[in-house]
């Protein structure tokens, strides 16, 4: 305390004792000298589990950061190449369909009604007559 | 003593050693700074056990927050603005309490066995004459007249002009300086004294 008031007595030589001693009042240090010792144990004991937090990252190498990573990617690479498989061998032993061409669908429902046929009406020019043919 | 202050850890190395974990690092921040941290706290507040809670929360914030001190040259700075933003969230939540309890102002005229003493009835008038002064001038008056922090100091850390600073110290001390000699219940020696 007697250092503080030798700073501030420095920092100002208009600084009164009647203030100074107005404000020690407010300290609670003055009242219990051990409460600033408390106070900073007890801010170090809330601060414990963040510090160690702190150390066990700054602690890392990358090879733990790699380390790290294989953990958590080789058993989820593995569980998605075991989901492929299964799917994989389903899909072998169902029916496969047959691809259908965008021609032979337009035409499935045309019975009869052929190219040559519809070449060798007459009018087969007019775009109208074709389209009554056909529709 | 200057070569003593000279193997001081600066707060930048102080704040580097805490971000990876260095308890005693973090520690000498606490040791270096409890006490402005307290004494804004308590500017803010105004009760003893208030400030004790916001200035021990704003370490256990300031430390999970490490990255974010961008200049840890002036983590003191920063500190308090942390500081300062946990009083006043306490405030806030403490005026949203049920307000069956007991309102401050009345806790604070109640007789107490604190209040037996005359250093207890002192500290009662000058929390009452604090109460009155504007939230930057106590934290300005108690850094510099308690904790005995300099101007150029005080203007860095509260992030104010040096000359908004002298202003605001001349005129809290006025105020305060007034309210101990006028209050009634001022110890007549205290009053005496100038």
């Amino acid at each position: 305390m007697s250092d503080r008031l030798e700073q501030t007595m420095t920092d100002d030589p208009r600084m009164d004792m009647e203030l100074y001693e107005a404000l020690t009042s407010l300290d609670p240090g003055e009242r219990d000298p051990a409460y600033w010792t408390r106070f900073g144990s007890s801010v170090l004991s809330g601060a414990g589990p963040e510090l160690a937090r702190r150390r066990a990252l700054a602690s890392m190498t990358v090879g733990d950061v790699l380390i790290g990573w294989a953990r958590a990617l080789v058993p989820t690479a593995m569980v998605a190449v075991a989901v492929a498989g299964v799917m994989l061998m389903r899909a072998q032993g169902a029916p496969t369909s047959t691809p259908l061409g965008i021609e032979e669908m337009l035409v499935s429902d045309l019975q009869g009604i052929t190219v040559q046929h519809i070449s060798s009406l007459d009018g087969v020019g007019d775009p109208e007559t074709l389209a009554a043919e056909i529709f | 003593m200057s070569s003593k202050q000279a193997e001081k850890p600066t707060d930048r190395e102080l704040v580097r050693r805490a971000r990876e974990g260095d308890e005693r690092a973090f520690g000498l921040l606490v040791q270096r700074y409890q006490r402005p941290a307290y004494a804004v706290a308590l500017s803010v507040v105004g009760k003893h056990e208030d400030a004790e809670d916001a200035a021990q929360e704003a370490f256990l914030v300031a430390l999970e927050r490490l990255e974010e001190c961008r200049n840890p040259d002036r983590f003191g700075g920063w500190l308090l603005t942390i500081v300062r933003n946990r009083s006043k969230n306490l405030i806030r939540r403490e005026s949203l309490r049920d307000t069956d309890e007991v309102p401050p102002a009345t806790q604070s005229k109640m007789p107490t066995p604190d209040r037996v003493t005359e250093t207890a009835e002192l500290r009662g008038l000058l929390e009452e004459a604090m109460e009155d002064l504007p939230e930057v001038q106590r934290e300005v008056v108690m850094l510099h007249d308690l904790e005995g922090w300099k101007h150029r100091e005080i203007a860095e850390r509260l992030d104010l002009p040096p000359g908004t600073v002298r202003s605001h110290l001349h005129f809290a001390r006025k105020a305060l300086r007034k309210a101990l000699r006028d209050l009634p219940g001022a110890p007549e020696a205290k009053r005496n004294t100038r």
